[in-house]
């Protein structure tokens, strides 16, 4: 396995005589650093309407993870993995890994800036936005369980995603709702 | 009747004598009256030694008063040749079975001493002790005609093998012995050895034998040492010795006619045979580079061939997202 280096000791600036926050990404030079509570809120706030805000931050975060792997069209799980949670790692939305049950493809987003349920459908698209930008593929994304803090989110079609969302929220665990959907596909 | 037995006899008569007139217990005790005449001379006649005794006395069985029919025990039998060699070398004081029943009728059996207190036989007179009586009996007649028995050792070795006439000694070279007449067979006609034997070259038969080239200084020397090795009976093999179970070999090889490990000239001179390369190696390293955590086990280094797995492409992330995609729900 080889993991890509990435200069992290100078990541984050925090300059507290100009009051500037820099973040040494490959794509953002500068950084308002607000409360986790905050973002939360704010997508709280929005509700169906924050589609554009995870759009937004999607792109942030996968322009990042592509220039971590530095072009590389097809790269391996772990490079990917590498590259997504090296990225989200630096803007302070956590950290993530993948996994697998089955042939089902999953993330662990772990420290997420909330997981509460609100929060779960803006997890769904900024983590799908992320993925499709990264791998080219179009992905959709659900929020298979979550523990603590840390989300587990299913990734795969539209159809999966939506029988997935549907059995967690009747307050399925994420075991179970692989198991059935792996139990119940038809590929 | 020599003059010997005489005097054997006087000294018999002399010990029974000596014998009644002394107590019982000492006639167990008695010495052996020694039997050659340059002994007697030695030794008193009247008071013999008493002998060293390892076992306390033992009371002799009481003796009869009447006379019981006599009964004349013969020398007890030689446990080895060396004992009977020594008796029967002094049995020429016994007296014959023929005088022994003349001299029945006048005497008295004297009990033998107990077998604790008995002597060694190449120490003590093994013949029959007869007691003479009081009366002034003529004594008996010894027949100096009958030869007494002897034992003549007989020697297992065969005798020597006469010479053959075939092969007299005299036209053998002295340093030569013909190792090939043990394997000849019976009917073979003899064989004159003059000379070192020379193999020759399997050839049709009526041909003519090719010419022998002379060989070289050093090779003759060579052969004449050999040859005197073998004419000394010497062994082939100077390590090994009868003892060793391979001196069998050593004595097939000394058979060989010394002169066919020597190739001569007109010999040809065979190309060696191509030794097989195949050959058993060492695969451990010969230094041990094992670090020892636990001194008690041996240390071995293990090798093993490592079938790398075929080169199977890792999925990429690409193609587990696709399987994943892949999946519908029924219904």
């Amino acid at each position: 396995m080889a993991l890509r280096t990435h200069p992290l000791e100078k990541a984050v600036t925090v300059d507290l005589s100009t009051g500037r926050l820099a973040l040494a990404t490959p794509t953002v030079s500068r950084a308002v650093a607000v409360p986790a509570e905050w973002l939360a809120q704010a997508v709280a706030a929005l509700g169906a309407n924050a589609g554009p805000l995870a759009a937004s931050l999607a792109a942030a975060v996968a322009a990042d993870a592509r220039a971590m792997l530095a072009g590389d069209a097809d790269p391996s799980p772990e490079a990917c993995a590498s590259a997504v949670a090296l990225a989200l790692a630096q803007r302070g939305l956590g950290t993530c890994s993948f996994g697998r049950f089955g042939d089902a493809l999953t993330l662990t987003w772990s420290a997420p800036p909330s997981a509460e349920p609100a929060f779960h459908a803006f997890a769904s698209d900024l983590v799908a936005a992320v993925v499709s930008a990264v791998t080219g593929l179009a992905t959709h994304a659900a929020v298979a369980g979550h523990a603590g803090d840390t989300l587990t989110l299913f990734l795969g079609s539209e159809p999966a995603c939506t029988f997935v969302r549907e059995r967690a929220a009747r307050g399925e665990g994420s075991a179970s709702i692989l198991a059935t959907l792996l139990g119940a596909t038809s590929a | 009747m020599s003059a010997d037995i005489v005097a054997r006899l006087e000294t018999l008569l002399a010990r029974v004598v000596s014998r009644r007139s002394a107590p019982r217990t000492a006639v167990a005790e008695a010495a052996p009256v020694p039997t050659s005449p340059a002994a007697q001379a030695d030794k008193p006649r009247s008071v013999p030694p008493p002998l060293p005794r390892s076992t306390p006395p033992v009371e002799p069985p009481p003796v009869a008063e009447v006379a019981p029919p006599a009964i004349i025990e013969p020398p007890a039998e030689p446990e080895s040749g060396e004992y009977g060699a020594a008796v029967f070398e002094d049995a020429d004081v016994e007296l014959p079975a023929s005088d022994i029943t003349e001299a029945e009728a006048g005497l008295e059996p004297v009990a033998p001493p107990p077998a604790a207190s008995r002597e060694p036989l190449d120490t003590i007179d093994t013949s029959p002790v007869l007691a003479v009586p009081h009366t002034d009996a003529p004594p008996a007649p010894v027949a100096a005609a009958v030869e007494p028995p002897r034992i003549e050792l007989v020697r297992s070795d065969p005798p020597p093998a006469p010479p053959t006439a075939s092969e007299p000694a005299e036209e053998r070279p002295p340093s030569v012995e013909p190792p090939v007449a043990e394997i000849i067979p019976a009917g073979a006609p003899p064989v004159k050895v003059t000379g070192p034997l020379v193999l020759d070259a399997p050839r049709a038969p009526g041909a003519a034998r090719p010419a022998v080239a002379a060989e070289s200084p050093a090779v003759a020397a060579k052969r004449q040492e050999v040859l005197a090795a073998f004419g000394a009976a010497m062994p082939a093999t100077s390590d090994l010795t009868d003892e060793d179970p391979d001196h069998v070999e050593t004595r097939a090889f000394r058979i060989t006619p010394p002169a066919a490990a020597f190739p001569t000239g007109a010999e040809p001179v065979l190309a060696p045979a191509p030794v097989p390369a195949a050959r058993i190696e060492r695969v451990e390293p010969p230094t041990r580079t094992t670090v020892l955590y636990a001194p008690e086990l041996p240390t071995a280094t293990v090798s093993a061939v490592v079938h790398p797995p075929a080169a199977v492409s890792a999925p990429s992330f690409r193609a587990l997202l696709e399987r994943s995609l892949a999946l519908r729900p029924r219904g």
